[in-house]
């Protein structure tokens, strides 16, 4: 049995699985107002969680959020769970599967057999969608590898049961029931709020404070670890923030795309200027990439200082800051939030 | 079971080559504040930042290589850096605890596991218990083609 999903690609995995899953409802979504809705973006340097030996940066909320929170906000009846037991999990999956109800999931990489060798880290926050299956062949919708794939069931069990942080253990999600008529504005306002909370919160690790500690940190690395250190965890930082999850300058031009789309839904051209300046800090963290490439060729020496790089952090962070007062109190100001 | 080959369930991370053609979509906002979106081969600093993990990873199994041949750790050592896992990790996939893992990594503490212990390492790292044992002599045989 194979179900009629229109897979459509994306840019982020969880965002685009989302997409995938609910324009089979016949519900009109695409991926930036998936993300905006479901209140995305984030950023967190989390010095305790190590992966590859190095410190966590995430630009990403946690997996699983984007989808829960996008069917909060439009008032979608949803299921997510994971399983303590991998047979189990697949037995359930077959019978929600035998309904005609397309499952999405939260896997490793490192075991998915058509994702590009070069990513195949131990990373557990990708999400895809299964469609149906023959026997031993489940049919996979993946939103990031272009392409019709299909994975045994000893496979699909493997990359469901990884281990490492933020192991999935089997979680998976589908839609239960959807409303006749669905809200887009009251939604559209609920995930902006709920960005604006999250980046700005009281605790010095994420948001916008967040991003002022990476600053302080980014500056002491060169002294602390020495050259070869200070440029391996600058790596790290540069492939979180432009590969893994794949969303490019930490997801900050799809949010810039949510903002336009806002405009749009709220007709409320305010939004389009927001629009821009969004745009504007998704350019500066670009420009931090590019610079901060530079010193991750081995070399004796950095090309360029890491206190210019702490500089262009800072600037994001005063900028961010800037964006989020803004937002909030437009949002006082014109819709009573 | 069909007698399809079997595709392969691990990347090599021994001889990996960074390839380019992988396509991401990107979002750009144009001057009316109109999005927009195309797939984009090239991006950031894509290529830099990525062929420097792997080269990370590489020096840690030549590093790993090394210590094998002059004794200092033994082979779980050696395999649990090319499956790109630390301690933790490893500890995890395999159920020992970590201090059990650190304490296989010695050539002493790997002469002492039962065959049923080493049966786990193997299926953990997805080779056999022969290559898993016989790794010393493989490396000093040819070093670059193992496992």
């Amino acid at each position: 049995m194979k179900l009629e999903l229109d897979s459509q690609l994306s840019a982020h995995c969880e965002s685009g699985a989302t997409t995938n899953l609910l324009n089979f409802y016949k519900i009109q979504m695409n991926e930036p107002l998936a993300f905006g809705i479901g209140a995305g973006m984030y950023f967190g340097h989390l010095p305790f969680l190590k992966m590859n030996y190095m410190p966590v940066t995430t630009f990403r909320a946690l997996p699983g959020l984007v989808f829960v929170r996008t069917c909060k906000h439009l008032g979608i009846k949803y299921f997510r769970k994971g399983f303590k037991d991998p047979e189990q999990s697949m037995i359930e999956l077959d019978k929600v599967l035998e309904t005609g109800t397309p499952v999405g999931m939260q896997v490793g990489v490192y075991n998915l057999p058509f994702f590009p060798a070069e990513y195949r880290m131990h990373y557990n926050m990708h999400n895809m969608v299964i469609y149906g299956h023959e026997g031993d062949k489940y049919y996979v919708a993946d939103s990031v590898v272009a392409g019709e794939h299909t994975l045994t069931r000893e496979e699909l069990k493997r990359v469901r049961y990884p281990k490492g942080a933020f192991s999935p253990k089997g979680k998976m999600y589908y839609v239960i029931s959807v409303p006749e008529t669905v809200d887009y504005k009251a939604a559209v306002l609920k995930g902006i709020k709920k960005v604006i909370f999250e980046m700005t919160p009281p605790f010095w690790m994420v948001g916008v404070r967040g991003i002022r500690f990476l600053s302080r940190k980014v500056r002491s690395w060169p002294k602390k670890l020495g050259v070869k250190m200070a440029s391996r965890y600058l790596g790290q930082l540069i492939l979180m923030q432009e590969e893994i999850g794949t969303g490019g300058c930490g997801y900050r031009f799809i949010f810039a795309a949510y903002m336009s789309e806002a405009a749009k839904i709220l007709d409320d051209p305010k939004f389009i200027e927001f629009a821009k300046q969004v745009n504007d800090i998704a350019s500066k963290w670009r420009e931090f990439s590019y610079q901060g490439a530079r010193n991750c060729k081995e070399r004796s020496g950095p090309e360029i200082t890491y206190d210019a790089l702490a500089d262009i952090l800072l600037e994001v962070a005063d900028k961010e800051a800037q964006l989020y007062k803004d937002l909030k109190s437009h949002l006082r100001t014109h819709y009573n939030m | 079971m069909t007698d399809e080959k079997p595709t392969p369930q691990k990347p090599d991370t021994d001889n990996m080559e960074v390839k380019m053609d992988f396509e991401i979509l990107h979002y750009s906002i144009d001057k009316e504040g109109q999005w927009d979106r195309k797939m984009l081969k090239n991006w950031g600093a894509k290529e830099i930042v990525n062929a420097q993990t792997w080269a990370i990873v590489q020096e840690r199994i030549d590093e790993a290589k090394q210590k094998v041949l002059s004794g200092e750790m033994s082979p779980i050592g050696f395999f649990m850096v090319k499956c790109i896992m630390d301690v933790k990790l490893c500890a995890q996939f395999t159920g020992f605890s970590k201090c059990k893992v650190k304490r296989h990594m010695k050539p002493k503490g790997f002469k002492k596991l039962s065959a049923e212990k080493l049966q786990r390492y193997a299926d953990t790292f997805e080779i056999t218990v022969d290559q898993l044992v016989t790794l010393e002599e493989q490396l000093k045989k040819e070093p670059k083609t193992v496992a």
